[in-house]
Formats: C-alpha cells, sequence, structure tokens
C-alpha cells in the first residue's frame, strides 16, 4: 500500500509540475514550507466550507493547508466549519464560501438548479453509509424493517434514497447526529457512517456482535459520497484555480496516509483551535477508515464515469431527474 | 580433582544458614500474614471507599431527585390543563426563585402549528421566558427521545444557549394536554452542580472520582476536557486487555463494584471502585491507587519488615559475640596444638572458658601434652641407652669377629681349612678356631654356646681365649676339653654351657684325635665321595657337669679326606612347613659337593640352608668349619 502510495503521490507531483511550467511562482512548490500563510499578497483567496464540523474527516485538507499545498499553488484557502448552521450550497449563494463539500446526490440535486454546482473533485470513491441498529431489535435482514422507526438525518439526506428505493415501509425519523436515539431504544435503527457513528456507537458500550449493519454498499446502493463543488459560474472564471484547489486537497489526503500521526496531530491541533472537543482515539479511527474510502476506488480525487452514471440511474428512478447529467457538465476538470 | 573446601569462620556459618533459614521463614509468614490481612483489609477498605462514594452518590442524587420533584411539580400544573399561560409563567418563576438548583425550564410543543418551545431562565431574579419557533429543538436529545419513548429522560450534559447559558443536564417529561401529549417539559440542572462534587470528591490521597451515564459518557470528570467527549470506553479501547471492556460494560450495567486493575494506574495497580445513582442510569466511578487503598498493609509490612530486620541485626550480633568468646579459647587451643605439633610441649597458663567442653578438651590435652612430653623424654633416654648399647654390642661384634680366625690366619701348608660364622644377631654364641699349637700339630674347634645373645658371646669369647691359652699346656683334646669344663664349673657363668668339637691333627702323620663334646657329628668326606659320620659324643655338653671323663676318638686322614663340623644353626634351620632340615639335609648337601674346595662346600652348605630356612621364623648362628688334609708333610 504505502508503494502505491508514493507512486501516486509522485505522478501527481509531477502531473502538477508539467502544468504550471508557465507560472514562476511554481519554481519551489516541491519544498514543503512550514510556515505559510504569512505572507497572502497576491495570491487567490478561496473559502473552503466543510461538509460538517471539524473532524478527521477532512483531514487532507488541513494538512494541505499546513503542508503548503495550496501555497504553493498560488492559492490562499480558508477553512470554514460546515454543519446545521452552515448549510454548504447556502454558502455557494451567499458568497460565504467558493468550494464546499457535498454528497454526490445532492451535488447533482443542486446541479439542475437555477444556479448550478459542477464536481471539480472526487474525495470519497465508496459508500461509507450503513444502517446500523441493537441486534435486541430482532432485525435480521432488511424486511424485518417494516413499521420500524429508522433515524434518517434530516434535510437532503441521500439515504432516504435507499429507503424508497427498497420499499422497506419502515417509520422515518428526522435526527441529527446523536447516537443517543439508538442508544436510548427511541429508534430502531439509524444511518450511520463507517467511519464516525458506527464507532461512536461502539463505543458506548455496544459490541460488534450486539450490533445489526447494513452496508448500504451491500445492497446495490455503492454511491460515492464527499466530493469538492464550486458554483459552475465560478468554475468558468477560475478554472486553474478549482483545478489548483482540488489537487491540492487530494496531495493532503495522500500525505495524511503517508503520516498519519503528523495528519493526526494537525487534525487535532485544528479542533482545539476552533474549540471542539478533541478525542484522538476516535479521529484516528476516522483517518484510518478515511484511507480506504479514499484510495480503495481508482484514482483519488477524480469523479469516475461510472459513478456518475450509477448515480443518475437512482435518481431518474426516485423521479428527481428527468435526465442523466452529462458527465463533462457536471465533471468539468 | 578434588579441591580444598573454603573453609569460613564459624560465625559466618552460623549467621549465614541461620538468617537464610530465618529470613526464608519470615517471607513465608509475612506472604501468609499478608496474604490473610489482604482479604481483611479488601473487604474492609471497600466498605470505608464505598461508603464514601455512597455518601456522595447521595448528594448527587439529592440533586437529581430534586430536579424530578421539579418536573414532577411542573408536570402536574401543566397537564393539568386549568392553568393558563400567564399562570403557568407564574409558577416557573417561582420554582426558579425557591430552587437554585433549578436554573433554567423548557416548555416545548411539537403538536401546534408552529412547533414551538419556551425556555424560562432568571436574569437578576426576574422571569426571562425566550420563545423560539425554530424546529431545531425537535431533534434535540432532550426533546426527541422522551418524545419518541414517552418516557422521562435525563440528556447528556448540553450547552444551554437560550435559558442556563450554562452546561446543563435535562430531565424531561412528556406534556399532555387532555390526555394527549403535546410536547415535552424540560427542566435543568446545571451541570457545575455535579462536577462540583466530582471535582472535590477525594477517595483515599489521591484517588479521583468521575461520573458516567448509562451510554459511557463521561459527564464530569477533573480533568475537564475528557467530559462529555470521551467515553469510558473511549479510555479503555486504548488498552488491548478485552478484561478493561468488560469491566467498562459492568459500569454502565449500573453494577457496583470494587476491582483490582492492572492497567489504568500510571504507577502501579489502582482499585476501581463504582457504584450507580438510584434515581437514573449514570454510575460514579473512583480510580484509587492501590498503595492507598493498602496504605495500613503497606506500613504494617514495613514495620514487620523492619522489626525483623532489626531481630536479625541483633541476633547476628549476639550470635557473632557468642561465637567470638566460645572462639576465643579455641583459638587460644588451636594455637596451643599448632605449637605443640611444632615440638613446644611447654606446660600453657589455664584456659578461660566458660564451655565445658573446651574445658575437657583443654586439660585433657594440657594432660597429653606432659604425658607425651615425659614419654619423650623417657624415649630419649632408652635410645641414647641403645645407642650406647648398640655401639658397645658393636665392638663386641668386632671383638668377637676379631677372634675367629681369618684368610689371614696362619695354617699349615699340608692343610685347606675354611669356616664361616653367620651370627644370627650382632654378636653369636657360635665359635670356630683352628690353629697350629706347634709345628706338627694342628688344632681345630667349634663350639655353640648354649642360649644366645650377649651373655652366649661372652662365653664364646672366654672359651676362645681361654681354648688358645689351654691348648699351649695340654696337647690332648679330651684334656682341654676338660680344663675348659673346669673352668665354666668353676666359675658358674650364666651362659657357661657349650657343646664343643676339637680335634688335633698330626700334620706329618694325618692321625686325627678329636673329642665331642655333647656336638653335632664330625664328618669325613674322602675325595671318593664316601662320607664317613663320626656321630658319638665323647662327653656331655660342657659347663653341666663337674670332672666328666671325656674320651677322645682316633681317626685316620688321607689325603685330600675333608672334616666338617657345623652348629646346630644348620641342622635346625626349619622351613615354612616347619621341617628340620637336620643331619639328613646336611648330608645330602655333602653328598652333591664331591671334590669342591672346603670354601666352596662351606659356603653351599650355607648358601642351601639359608635357602631352606623360613626368614620369617628366625634363625640361629650358623658355623661351618671344613678342614681339607693334603697329605704328610715333606721333610725338607
Amino acid at each position: 500500500m504505502k508503494k502505491t502510495l508514493s507512486l501516486l503521490f509522485a505522478m501527481l507531483l509531477i502531473l502538477a509540475a508539467c502544468q504550471r511550467q508557465d507560472k514562476p511562482k511554481s519554481a519551489n512548490k516541491y519544498k514543503a514550507p512550514k510556515n505559510v500563510a504569512t505572507d497572502t499578497e497576491g495570491l487567490f483567496k478561496m473559502r473552503y466550507r466543510l461538509k460538517w464540523l471539524d473532524q478527521a474527516q477532512f483531514a487532507g485538507a488541513y494538512v494541505a493547508l499546513e503542508k503548503g499545498f495550496y501555497l504553493q499553488r498560488g492559492l490562499d484557502v480558508e477553512i470554514l466549519e460546515g454543519g446545521p448552521d452552515y448549510p454548504q450550497y447556502g454558502s455557494l449563494l451567499d458568497s460565504s464560501a467558493d468550494v464546499v463539500g457535498l454528497h454526490l446526490l445532492i451535488g447533482m440535486n443542486y446541479f439542475n438548479s437555477p444556479r448550478p454546482v459542477v464536481n471539480i473533485g472526487q474525495v470519497l470513491q465508496k459508500s461509507s453509509t450503513l444502517l446500523i441498529g441493537k441486534k435486541s431489535t430482532g432485525i435480521a435482514n432488511l424486511k424485518d424493517l417494516a413499521g420500524k422507526k429508522v433515524g434518517v438525518w434530516r434535510g437532503q439526506s441521500y439515504v432516504r434514497y435507499f429507503l424508497d428505493e427498497q420499499h422497506l415501509g419502515i417509520r422515518s425519523i428526522p435526527i441529527d447526529w446523536s447516537v443517543n436515539l439508538l442508544l436510548n431504544d427511541a429508534i430502531d435503527m439509524m444511518n450511520a457512517t463507517s467511519y464516525n457513528e458506527y464507532h461512536r456507537i461502539m463505543m458506548s458500550g455496544l459490541d460488534e456482535d450486539e450490533l445489526v449493519v447494513f452496508p448500504l454498499a451491500e445492497h446495490g446502493f455503492n454511491v460515492v459520497e464527499d466530493g469538492l463543488y464550486v458554483l459552475k459560474d465560478y468554475y468558468k472564471k477560475h478554472p486553474q484555480e478549482c483545478k489548483d484547489f482540488s489537487e491540492a486537497t487530494m496531495e493532503g489526503w495522500l500525505y495524511a496516509f503517508e503520516h498519519p500521526e503528523e495528519a493526526l496531530q494537525i487534525v487535532i491541533s485544528r479542533m482545539r483551535e476552533n474549540h471542539r472537543p478533541t478525542n484522538p482515539g476516535h479521529q484516528l479511527w476516522m483517518l484510518q477508515h478515511m484511507e480506504e474510502l479514499i484510495l480503495g476506488n481508482g484514482e483519488p480525487g477524480k469523479l469516475k464515469k461510472s459513478d456518475l452514471d450509477f448515480a443518475n440511474r437512482i435518481l431518474m428512478e426516485s423521479g428527481e431527474l428527468k435526465k442523466p447529467i452529462p458527465y463533462e457538465e457536471f465533471c468539468p476538470l | 580433582m578434588k579441591t580444598k573446601k573454603k573453609t569460613r569462620r564459624l560465625s559466618e556459618q552460623l549467621i549465614g544458614q541461620l538468617l537464610l533459614f530465618m529470613t526464608f521463614l519470615f517471607i513465608l509468614l509475612l506472604l501468609v500474614i499478608l496474604r490473610l490481612l489482604f482479604d481483611v483489609e479488601k473487604t474492609n477498605q471497600e466498605e470505608v471507599i464505598g461508603n464514601l462514594m455512597e455518601s456522595n452518590v447521595q448528594i448527587m442524587d439529592r440533586n437529581l431527585s430534586g430536579i424530578i420533584s421539579l418536573a414532577k411539580n411542573l408536570q402536574g400544573v401543566v397537564n393539568e390543563g386549568v392553568y393558563n399561560e400567564a399562570e403557568i409563567q407564574r409558577h416557573i418563576h417561582r420554582l426558579l426563585l425557591d430552587n437554585p438548583i433549578l436554573v433554567s425550564a423548557c416548555l416545548a410543543y411539537d403538536e401546534q402549528n408552529p412547533p414551538h418551545c419556551t425556555t424560562f431562565s432568571l436574569v437578576a431574579q426576574r422571569m426571562n421566558a425566550i420563545k423560539n419557533t425554530n424546529d431545531d429543538f425537535l431533534y434535540k436529545d432532550w426533546f426527541q427521545i422522551p418524545r419518541l419513548t414517552g418516557r422521562p429522560y435525563w440528556s447528556d450534559p448540553w450547552y444551554d444557549k437560550e435559558g442556563a447559558k450554562t452546561i446543563v443536564c435535562s430531565y424531561s417529561v412528556p406534556l399532555t394536554r387532555k390526555g394527549k401529549v403535546q410536547g415535552i417539559i424540560r427542566v435543568d440542572l446545571p451541570l457545575e452542580n455535579l462536577r462540583r462534587i466530582i471535582v472535590n470528591l477525594r477517595v483515599k490521597e489521591s484517588g479521583r472520582a468521575f461520573l458516567v451515564s448509562g451510554n459511557g459518557m463521561i459527564m464530569a470528570h477533573p480533568t475537564d476536557s475528557l467530559a462529555m467527549n470521551y467515553t469510558i470506553f473511549d479510555l479503555v479501547n486504548r488498552y488491548p486487555d478485552v478484561q478493561m471492556r468488560t469491566l467498562a460494560k459492568k459500569v454502565v450495567a449500573g453494577e457496583v463494584g470494587f476491582e483490582r486493575n492492572r492497567n489504568l494506574g500510571m504507577k502501579g495497580d489502582v482499585w476501581l471502585t463504582f457504584r450507580p445513582l438510584p434515581t437514573n442510569n449514570w454510575s460514579l466511578v473512583a480510580i484509587v491507587p492501590h498503595r492507598e487503598v493498602f496504605v495500613h498493609l503497606h506500613y504494617l509490612s514495613l514495620i514487620l519488615s523492619l522489626a525483623v530486620l532489626f531481630g536479625f541485626l541483633v541476633l547476628s550480633l549476639m550470635i557473632w559475640g557468642r561465637v567470638q568468646a566460645l572462639n576465643k579459647p579455641l583459638t587460644e587451643l588451636v594455637d596451643g596444638i599448632k605449637q605443640a605439633g611444632e615440638g613446644d610441649l611447654s606446660p600453657a597458663p589455664p584456659l578461660e572458658t566458660e564451655s565445658y567442653e573446651i574445658q575437657v578438651i583443654s586439660e585433657n590435652f594440657e594432660a597429653m601434652k606432659s604425658s607425651l612430653s615425659a614419654h619423650i623424654d623417657n624415649l630419649q633416654a632408652l635410645t641414647e641407652e641403645r645407642n650406647r648399647i648398640s655401639s658397645e654390642l658393636e665392638f663386641a661384634s668386632n671383638v668377637q669377629r676379631s677372634l675367629i680366625p681369618n684368610g689371614n690366619s696362619i695354617k699349615p701348608g699340608n692343610l685347606d681349612v675354611y669356616g664361616l660364622l653367620e651370627p644370627a644377631g650382632m654378636v653369636g654364641g657360635d665359635l670356630f678356631d683352628y690353629f697350629l699349637i706347634d709345628e706338627g700339630h694342628f688344632l681345630f674347634a667349634i663350639a655353640d654356646v648354649v642360649g644366645k645373645g650377649v651373655g652366649a658371646a661372652m662365653t664364646m669369647t672366654m672359651a676362645t681365649t681361654l681354648l688358645r691359652s689351654i691348648a699351649q699346656h695340654h696337647k690332648k683334646p679330651q684334656e682341654i676339653l676338660s680344663q675348659l669344663n673346669a673352668f665354666f664349673m668353676g666359675h658358674k657363668l650364666e651362659s657357661g654351657y657349650m657343646t664343643m668339637a676339637l680335634g688335633i691333627i698330626d700334620l706329618a702323620s694325618g692321625v686325627c684325635v678329636f673329642s665331642n663334646a655333647g656336638h653335632l657329628p664330625l664328618y669325613v668326606l674322602s675325595q671318593d665321595g664316601q662320607i664317613r659320620k663320626h656321630e658319638r659324643t665323647h662327653s656331655t655338653a660342657l659347663g653341666f657337669f663337674d670332672n666328666i671323663k671325656i674320651e677322645s676318638e682316633e681317626l685316620r686322614l688321607d689325603a685330600g679326606d675333608k672334616i666338617l663340623l657345623v652348629t646346630d644353626g644348620v641342622t635346625e634351620a626349619t622351613n615354612p612347613n616347619d621341617h628340620l632340615f637336620g643331619t639328613q639335609g646336611l648330608e645330602k648337601t655333602l653328598a652333591g659337593l664331591r671334590g669342591a674346595s672346603v670354601e666352596k662346600t662351606a659356603k653351599a652348605i650355607l648358601e642351601t640352608v639359608l635357602d631352606f630356612a623360613d626368614p620369617e621364623k628366625g634363625r640361629d648362628d650358623i658355623t661351618i668349619l671344613a678342614i681339607e688334609y693334603l697329605g704328610g708333610l715333606q721333610k725338607p
């Protein structure tokens, strides 16, 4: 794995070097400067609104910032927390952010809006989503969910596409991120990610053999998840910067996987700066699980046409899409 | 190869062996005592720490049950449905004023459109009500869980930015109107109330406590960063020991426990004690270092060890002192023995000792030394005496030897004579002699004095001397023997008895006249090998009877005839089978010596006898005299 990572890293650097030969600024871009962001004059300012609150789910971006991968490409990047108080698409519309993190299906929904978004990078190349519940509820397979209370993230949750598609007859309970509903038996199952809630549930005293888990990918719903999105207009104005941003972010991820301890420290520091409670054990779990999701499906950072086609089919079947979204338009890079 | 064993002082050996055994015994005893006391102390400490935990659980539980009472109170007022909103608000105001543990309360409705909630708190004793129509509250644990389950719910700590503006733990109960659930009533307890108890709680010296929710969430901890961030499972997850997770599960299951743990302590083992709060499913947990729990046991073992160490020290000193006291006379005794070994047997001053054994050894050693000294003196005297006698005997031997004819003795030309005397000791009682009594006559004699040693030797010496003297005057053998007998009878010597054969040869004619006084036979060996034995004695042995009549016998010697005489040392030689050599042995030997010279004949007989005799049995003096007559003398 290490060998593959090194190879990919080298390839990315060579690619970047070839494409940016005309820019004198990039002369020493291979030397990662330690003290960066002191002189931002003349750099291109970009604000990146995360999909959620600070955590290792976004380690690549923190590492790219800390190690100067953005700066090397002439970008002055500011990373902004996401979460319920800061809707990602809303941030693009009100110009409080230039780049946002979105799930593919959510991003596709916004593609057909009056102010469409485009994908400039695909971070998660696999589905991390699970349905998880206690074995004590008697649920053994998906069919047992009929009439059961299933906690589904409120808002534009992509999980509802899966649940609708399966025609399970569940009672959907909109929830926030808390796992306490499941732990206190207020609901029978909840959606979760393998890198976050699953671990939190285990760390609340439930053992693996006490849990029933349905990974969506194993039930015909392997939709790739987090991607980097900008407004189409923005992309048209700044295509190179968008490309640079995406590449630098992925370079950050590759560095993080090669240097997990350093990456973990960067994540923890970032969380502390933003006064988020830090739990290194949980963040390490998250970082370790991101690796498979990011590197486990071909070329990192790039949305594959087949993955978009699969998502097109789901959205068309759900009736939310009349015709498939063309790959070249959705993914212009 | 066997190496010499290293020697050690007696005190070292005693102290070493004794201490080794005592140490082993002590350790065994200490382990048994500590094991027994450990169980007693564990039960005791479990109770003591349990009581401390219980009292703190009760204090916290008073807060919780107080909040529950207030929630029920409010629920009663609100759910009754007879009070209007203003009256309910006044009631809440009164509750907030009267109950400091209540920092805020909230009435949340989701069955009304739009869903809304109102949070009540005090600002400078005045009622502050904030109505919120944002539906975010619908997804908070405090609302959603009791709403979905229909059961009261204690929330994890959360930051209430609208009401109390502090971290609170909320207790929520359903809000009903006309029997139908309309929403949730929430009352808030500031976490600080519980945190203060936790932070101030010291179990033993440095044991710290923390509060854990039913889901393992750490609600309050002396290290604030752990609270609301880590679960107890996060904490134990860092240890590979799966037992740790089992332990954590016991805690969240609301069990009461007091368990030893090797992982959680920074320095050594710790004891984990936990017990649930009666009101909800939270648990109070404390971690106490093992050394603090069993501090009394540690002190006890320390004191015990020191006491035993001191005891060992004193015992060692006592043994050392005692052994030294015992050893001093022993060392002096050993020195005395060494000196005695080197020859110094002078008496030593009496030993001062309290040991009976050493006293006895010392006294006996002194007695032995004195006895040895006397013995040595005696021995020295004896040795000197012996040496003196020995040198005198040597002298006597020399005298005796000089009296016997040797090779230089005057012999007539027509005789070949050879005699040998092999004494059994330094001096002997045998004698032989020969000499010319005049120009024509040759005297020979052989004698055996009865007895041995010096007496016999003296007699022999006298006889030799006397023989020469008498022979000057008496030319006949019987006369000479009579004179000798008369002398011995006259002097009554102790060893004055002897057998003797004496002859006088007329050198011209070869006629030999001889008398045998009790001696062995005389043999004449002819040249033709004939052996003539003249065994007739002519008297008894000399010295027994006075005036004995002694006869004589005459025989003629031809040229080449040999006369042979021996003493009883030859015939009485005994072999290992107790057989005597006898005259038969002698004659048999002689038969084989035909034609041999006198010297050869004598030596051959001696050799044969010595070969025959058993050297172990001792022997008598051996004397052999052989005379060969070579023929009549030619007149010049």
